[in-house]
């Protein structure tokens, strides 16, 4: 099964490569000249150039499902660094350094909090 | 898509610093486009995935080495195409079958990521079957094509990048990138008239 497609490849290896050598600088020129045209304008008259055009312009705006490599490559970063990179897991998000910042922010109100509450109860307390 | 040049200095000059956010950044900015690349260079969503880690590992190490000569995605899709071509070779010069492999999935590959595009234009179903064939016939064609061919098409007739940017990813002068792309171009015209006149003959 894998030799007769090892050699259907071979075989179409080889005809791409004939092919190509068997053109002459003319031949290419007027097979690319069709394609071009027909790549400047939707109207060409050379239906396998302009089908050609319309896939590889399809394929170029075909929307392809990329997985999302961000969590291996961090993971790579993160070990090939001995962890000097992407040592927190936390890393992963975009705004790393704006939820600090909310954090520390967040636990400053709460200590002023703390004081403030300390600071005006425990006289109360103190004058009961 | 596209970052403006106050943009990229930007995101180039956080990325020396090894900001990690501006890398998730980044990550997330290129990954769809890198792995798009190099499924069409390897044929294989699994390998095509790996190098885009690989790729984006080597940007992380070798940040410092981008002088802003070219665009940042220009510089990021020469080290993908240089990744590809180098895991091609390696796999040749093992002679071992993986890249049969790649190329025996390629068919269920794209058959599966065939998109509707050509065919939501069409409305008949013959056209539509006819359609989808002829995306099929093409996919493996490309993939037929010898590596600095099918890298040429795939970078402008796919990705749609300019003759400069194709110039500096390749190293190539702009007119031996002419002159092959067109020789690229039409060794596949031939040889998608060849499956399209015999496909048992030419694609298995």
């Amino acid at each position: 099964m894998t030799d007769s497609r090892e050699s259907r490849e071979a075989e179409l290896r080889s005809r791409a490569k004939d092919l190509e050598q068997k053109m002459s600088d003319d031949d290419v020129h007027e097979l690319n000249a069709r394609v071009e045209a027909a790549e400047a304008s939707e109207s060409g008259d050379d239906d396998r150039a302009r089908a050609l055009v319309a896939v590889l312009r399809n394929m170029r705006a075909e929307a392809s499902e990329a997985p999302n490599v961000l969590p291996e490559v961090q993971k790579t970063l993160h070990v090939r660094s001995r962890g000097r990179f992407y040592r927190d897991r936390f890393s992963r998000t975009e705004a790393r350094s704006t939820s600090w910042i909310l954090v520390l922010v967040a636990v400053l109100m709460l200590i002023f909090l703390c004081a403030w509450v300390y600071l005006t109860l425990t006289p109360m307390l103190v004058l009961r | 898509m596209d970052l403006s040049s106050e943009e990229e200095a930007s995101l180039v000059a956080s990325l020396k610093a090894r900001d990690e956010a501006a890398f998730n950044r980044f990550v997330r900015l290129y990954q769809e486009r890198v792995f798009r690349l190099l499924l069409r260079m390897v044929g294989d969503r699994g390998e095509a995935e790996d190098l885009t880690q690989d790729v984006f590992y080597s940007v992380f190490k070798n940040i410092d080495g981008f002088r802003g000569d070219s665009k940042l995605s220009t510089w990021l899709y020469r080290i993908a195409t240089n990744h590809s071509k180098n895991r091609l070779q390696y796999f040749e010069r093992r002679r071992k079958s993986r890249r049969q492999e790649f190329d025996e999935q390629a068919p269920h590959i794209a058959e599966e990521r065939a998109t509707m595009a050509s065919s939501a234009i069409i409305a008949r179903p013959d056209q539509q079957a006819e359609a989808h064939e002829m995306e099929l016939v093409v996919r493996r064609a490309i993939l037929a094509l010898d590596e600095q061919q099918r890298e040429l098409v795939i970078l402008r007739d796919v990705e749609g990048l300019s003759y400069e940017e194709i110039k500096d990813i390749t190293g190539l002068v702009e007119g031996t990138v002419k002159s092959r792309l067109h020789r690229a171009r039409a060794t596949l015209v031939r040889l998608i008239e060849a499956a399209t006149e015999d496909p048992r003959r030419t694609f298995p």
